[in-house]
């Protein structure tokens, strides 16, 4: 139970002495007359004066409960809504109680006594008050919401709102936010006098109390969406630490949101439930602004054949056009820059970027209702070396603006020069044509240049790695330290080593000891130990995790590679030298049977990636059984195709640089100072800020500043040219996903019954009156008031005169 | 207007002389007895008529018929020869009223004062005793005319004083008594009532009737009292401080208990008991009278 004004039951208390005082010192002065027939007053005299005196004290009894009756509808008794009954039920006990009461005094005080009434309506009392008394005391033992039962004292708030890119969703020509702004400005304005608000955005930032309500005002007004921010919960979270650093004893938390699930789902919710949980006494109230049945067209990730293309290269972007809503036309639009030397550049205070572009390319596409379809461009040109910047950008009418437009860049490079070695007992063709495919190296598009060279020829000349930017070893035979050891160096400087291991590392069902040193190993990533058989072609690889960049070909046909068609019969087992800090070591594809299959190492600023298999074996082999089927098929099976070329993209590092991230992660290149400037300055895709400089720190830029969709792009000067970089900052699918958070998802993290919901500025307005002042007892207690006073007028004219 | 307003206590009361007081009271009373069951008993001079079927013989006036040798009935003639006796209470608590126009003492003098009238009127012999811790004053019975005036005169100087002393004072009347005679008492009988009865019983034991008028004021009988108060008994001077709500319903219960008991013991001995308050009329008392006078008719 909560009591708006405590002091008035103290007031109360000092104030039932006056009924007291009254009773024992002021008496009626009695009236002086004659009375001749005293006799028969004085017969009964004892019993009647006896029997008064009850009846006086009955009265003082009454005239105190009335005034303790004030005193408690002064002290503005309330207590939380869903304990109102209980309250409600105890107070129609005690009435009971008060009632059955008085009939047993009456009964007893009757002359002629019935005692078995009387016995019964004494024992009907002691069971109301135990009853009452049990009630009761649960009642006052239970934890209620901390209820001040005054709308005008001062509240310490916090009011959390969504700023995620899914609140700029438009309805009723408003926009999610914009409606989150309006609620919170008159919730803000709602707050008494002397509160303290903090307005907390889902952005990730600290919150604090702002200075006065017109500063939260404020605040609000200058909100925007934000695109890297974190979950609500995380926010809740954070706005409680500062809430509770308030001395305002009524603490009220909104948290203002459109309930879609991303906002919510993916932190633990524990927390939050418990912390909740012992911040009993915080009203919580959850605002929604959400759009229960949105409608929208969105693009899904773009997914880039190659971010790194040679000039005759063909570059394929892909994505899908996904539909919430009715079914409906929708017009895609391929957007490509050409690159201009000239720009970016900041012009009267505002960023210009290029303006030329390549012809555009345009779609159109019919959406089922609640459907999607996929969408695929096609661009080749003899484009210059550079990094260029384009955008796939939906036309339609929907709600959502900021999944209509996805940004793509990529770079277009001179060739990659690769060496490949292999002993003279397995042919290198598959590889090669892997690399450089005879009718790209014909029309100049092919992304690598190959030199192919046996072990033996390699013993005989002095080749120098570094001339390459990567080295192949297929099915190696005995490999001498030194060779590793070069390797090694060649790697460190930013070589990329790949290392096929296949049956040359046996030697009588023993692995080579070459292949075992501690140079090996160093190169290797761990020590080979094992040969593996398999006879019953049902072990295959079969990736799970395609984050790692060497499954970049991959992503987007995953569902469609026959792995199972490729079973491997015999691989290398690994220990792999996950710990090693000095050369980082981690395995990225592994076996059914969860043995590695391949393996990446990071040695200086290189990398080798060792795969346990052999991608030299044909389908048959006359001296042996051939280790797998991977690479067995004319042409190339597609699998083992995208899974080579994605090594091989690695390996060469195209994927270095982070031409195409998402907003809130950090784009990173490589900076060789030898090519490239110290310092770039940045130019976001929001024109009216500044361009802002960064400079390259251990060859590599870093940018993290990254919270915006759109080109960020790089400009620098190296030995008077102009070099341009950049990169595509686009937000993840699941950032404009709308779904809607069911019930019980949000009871996970608030609680099930621990907050209120509230969609209309009435529905608050209500509920913030319940929860504030609770259900008052005042109307109760003010009829059980006027109860009592007419009883007391009764018994006093029954009384006295 | 009626006359029967003179029944009113109220109205009486505005009447100063004690002599019209009776007189009106009288023909008040008499004037709606006409339309009453108690018209046989018109008190008006005695006549002779002839005797019809039905009568009594024993109204047979014989002396008529020696003369005349016709039955003649002569009316009332034996109605004559009652002797009667207003006995006053003259205590002080019979000076008693709370609210009402007469206290005790004034309605029992205005009833007194009309029996006598009523009394005189028919050649009944009236007599008047005042007592209070005895007897005070004593006018013996006389029939004639000027017995009233002498009544009367005698009940206007009346003063309420002292305390009551019934035993003593009815034990003087008794010895007082020589011939069987009505005897009317006007008091508030707060006495001792075993000592009362003892003294009624006394009196009627002696071959006297006893009408005993108990005149209580309306506020002894109702007890209109609220409020808290300090009451003083007039005779013996003590006092009580009450919370009069409280005490309201017990005391009410109590004199009704004590009028009823009277009432019950009063008829037992055949002593025809008046419980009035000064707030009725005078005709209560007044056909107590006649029932009584045709009992002995």
């Amino acid at each position: 139970m909560n009591w708006a004004n405590l002091g008035a039951l103290g007031l109360g208390g000092v104030l039932l002495s006056v009924p007291i005082i009254l009773h024992f010192l002021m008496q009626p002065k009695p009236v002086n007359i004659d009375f001749p027939a005293l006799r028969f007053l004085k017969k009964k005299q004892q019993t009647t004066r006896s029997r008064m005196r009850i009846k006086h004290f009955l009265l003082l009894l009454v005239r105190c409960l009335l005034i303790l009756l004030v005193a408690v509808a002064l002290a503005g008794p309330s207590v939380a809504s869903n304990e109102f009954g209980n309250w409600l039920s105890l107070g129609g006990v005690g009435f009971s109680a008060l009632v059955v009461g008085g009939i047993a005094l009456l009964a007893y005080l009757r002359p002629k006594k019935n005692w078995p009434l009387v016995g019964i309506l004494v024992a009907l009392f002691i069971g109301h008050l135990i009853y009452g008394g049990v009630a009761a005391s649960r009642l006052l033992n239970s934890e209620s919401a901390n209820l001040i039962g005054d709308d005008q004292a001062p509240v310490a708030a916090l009011v959390v709102i969504d700023t995620s890119p899914r609140m700029e969703l438009q309805f009723e020509n408003q926009t999610r936010l914009e409606k989150a702004a309006e609620i919170s400005n008159w919730l803000v304005e709602q707050f008494p006098g002397e509160s303290q608000v903090c307005i907390a955005f889902s952005d990730g930032s600290p919150p604090f109390f702002s200075v006065d309500t017109g500063a939260a005002g404020r605040r609000i007004e200058s909100m925007e969406t934000n695109y890297s921010g974190t979950r609500l919960p995380v926010t809740i979270m954070e706005g409680l630490k500062i809430l509770e650093e308030s001395p305002l004893e009524r603490k009220e938390i909104y948290v203002v949101s459109d309930l879609t699930r991303e906002s919510w789902v993916g932190e633990n919710s524990n927390r939050l439930v418990k912390r909740l949980e012992r911040d009993k006494d915080y009203t919580l109230f959850v605002i929604d602004v959400g759009v229960p049945l949105p409608n929208n067209f969105s693009l899904g990730d773009l997914r880039l054949s190659s971010p790194d293309i040679s000039s005759g290269g063909q570059l394929t972007v892909s994505t899908q056009i996904r539909r919430i809503g009715d079914a409906g036309p929708a017009t895609v639009n391929f957007k490509l820059e050409r690159i201009d030397p000239a720009r970016p550049v900041v012009r009267d205070g505002v960023s210009v970027f290029s303006e030329s572009f390549y012809p555009d390319q345009t779609a159109n596409k019919e959406l089922d209702s609640n459907g999607s379809r996929d969408i695929q461009f096609t661009f080749s040109d003899d484009l210059d070396v550079g990094t260029y910047h384009g955008s796939v950008q939906l036309e339609a009418a929907d709600g959502l603006a900021i999944d209509d437009q996805r940004f793509f860049s990529f770079r277009v490079s001179p060739t990659h020069d690769t060496l490949v070695i292999h002993p003279s007992n397995v042919q290198p063709r598959v590889m090669v044509s892997l690399l450089a495919p005879r009718d790209a190296v014909e029309d100049g598009s092919a992304r690598y240049t190959v030199d192919v060279k046996t072990q033996e020829q390699l013993a005989n000349e002095d080749v120098d790695f570094q001339d390459y930017d990567a080295v192949f070893l297929l099915d190696p035979q005995t490999v001498d330290d030194p060779f590793w050891e070069k390797l090694q160096s060649f790697a460190e400087l930013g070589g990329g080593v790949g290392i096929f291991l296949g049956h040359n590392a046996n030697i009588n069902g023993q692995v080579d000891p070459s292949f075992t040193t501690e140079t090996a190993q160093r190169i290797i990533g761990g020590e080979i130990d094992v040969l593996w058989f398999n006879e019953e072609d049902d072990l295959f690889i079969s990736p799970k995790e395609l984050s790692h960049p060497i499954f970049r070909p991959i992503v987007g046909y995953e569902t469609s590679l026959l792995w199972h068609r490729h079973p491997i019969n015999k691989h290398w087992g690994l220990q792999v030298d996950g710990d090693n800090e000095t050369y980082p070591t981690q395995t990225l594809l592994r076996y059914g049977n969860r043995e590695p299959a391949v393996v990446e190492r990071a040695i200086g600023l290189g990398r080798v990636i060792t795969f346990t298999t052999p991608i030299t074996e044909y389908s048959y082999n006359p001296d042996r059984r051939v280790w797998n089927r991977l690479f067995s098929t004319n042409p190339v099976p597609v699998a083992a195709y995208l899974l080579t070329l994605g090594i091989a993209e690695h390996l060469v590092q195209t994927d270095a640089d982070s031409l195409n991230v998402q907003v809130g992660q950090s784009a990173i290149f490589q900076n060789d100072l030898k090519e490239n400037p110290e310092s770039y300055q940045v130019f976001s895709p929001t024109i009216d800020k500044p361009p802002t400089t960064i400079h390259s720190v251990e060859g590599k830029i870093r940018y993290r500043f990254n919270n915006t969709p759109g080109h960020f792009r790089l400009r620098g000067i190296f030995d008077e040219q102009v070099v341009l970089k950049g990169f595509s900052s686009n937000l993840s699918v699941a950032a404009t996903d709308l779904s809607r958070l069911r019930p019980e998802e949000l009871d996970e993290f608030l609680g099930s019954e621990r907050y209120q919901l509230a969609t209309q500025k009435n529905e608050i307005q209500r509920q913030q009156g319940t929860t504030r002042r609770g259900q008052e007892f005042y109307p109760l207690v003010v009829i059980m008031m006027l109860v009592i006073l007419g009883v007391e007028y009764l018994m006093s004219n029954r009384f006295y005169s | 207007m009626s006359v029967e307003k003179y029944l009113k206590p109220s109205v009486i009361n505005q009447i100063k002389r004690l002599d019209l007081r009776a007189q009106f009271v009288v023909k008040g009373f008499l004037h709606g007895l006409h339309a009453s069951p108690f018209h046989g008993f018109s008190v008006e001079f005695s006549e002779h008529r002839k005797y019809n079927q039905g009568d009594d013989l024993k109204d047979i006036d014989w002396q008529v018929y020696a003369k005349t040798d016709k039955y003649y009935v002569k009316k009332f003639e034996s109605e004559t020869n009652i002797t009667g006796y207003l006995v006053m209470d003259l205590s002080q608590s019979m000076g008693y009223t709370y609210q009402q126009e007469l206290n005790k003492f004034d309605y029992a003098i205005c009833l007194a004062a009309a029996l006598a009238y009523l009394m005189v009127s028919q050649q009944d012999p009236v007599g008047l005793i005042t007592f209070n811790e005895k007897i005070r004053q004593s006018l013996p019975p006389r029939s004639k005319r000027t017995q009233l005036g002498t009544v009367l005169s005698l009940l206007s100087k009346l003063e309420p004083q002292g305390k009551t002393d019934f035993r003593q004072s009815l034990g003087q009347l008794a010895s007082m008594l020589k011939t069987r005679s009505l005897v009317m008492i006007f008091s508030d009988l707060l006495v001792d009532e075993e000592e009362m009865v003892d003294s009624l019983y006394r009196i009627r034991h002696g071959g006297h009737d006893v009408i005993l008028f108990h005149i209580l004021d309306e506020a002894e009988v109702n007890f209109p009292f609220r409020g808290v108060f300090k009451m003083r008994d007039p005779e013996t001077d003590e006092e009580l401080k009450i919370d009069a709500d409280g005490y309201r319903d017990g005391y009410v219960k109590q004199i009704q208990e004590f009028r009823d008991d009277l009432a019950r013991q009063c008829t037992r001995s055949g002593i025809d008991y008046v419980p009035i308050d000064t707030s009725m009329q005078f005709d209560k008392a007044l056909l107590e009278y006649l029932h009584s006078r045709r009992a002995r008719g």
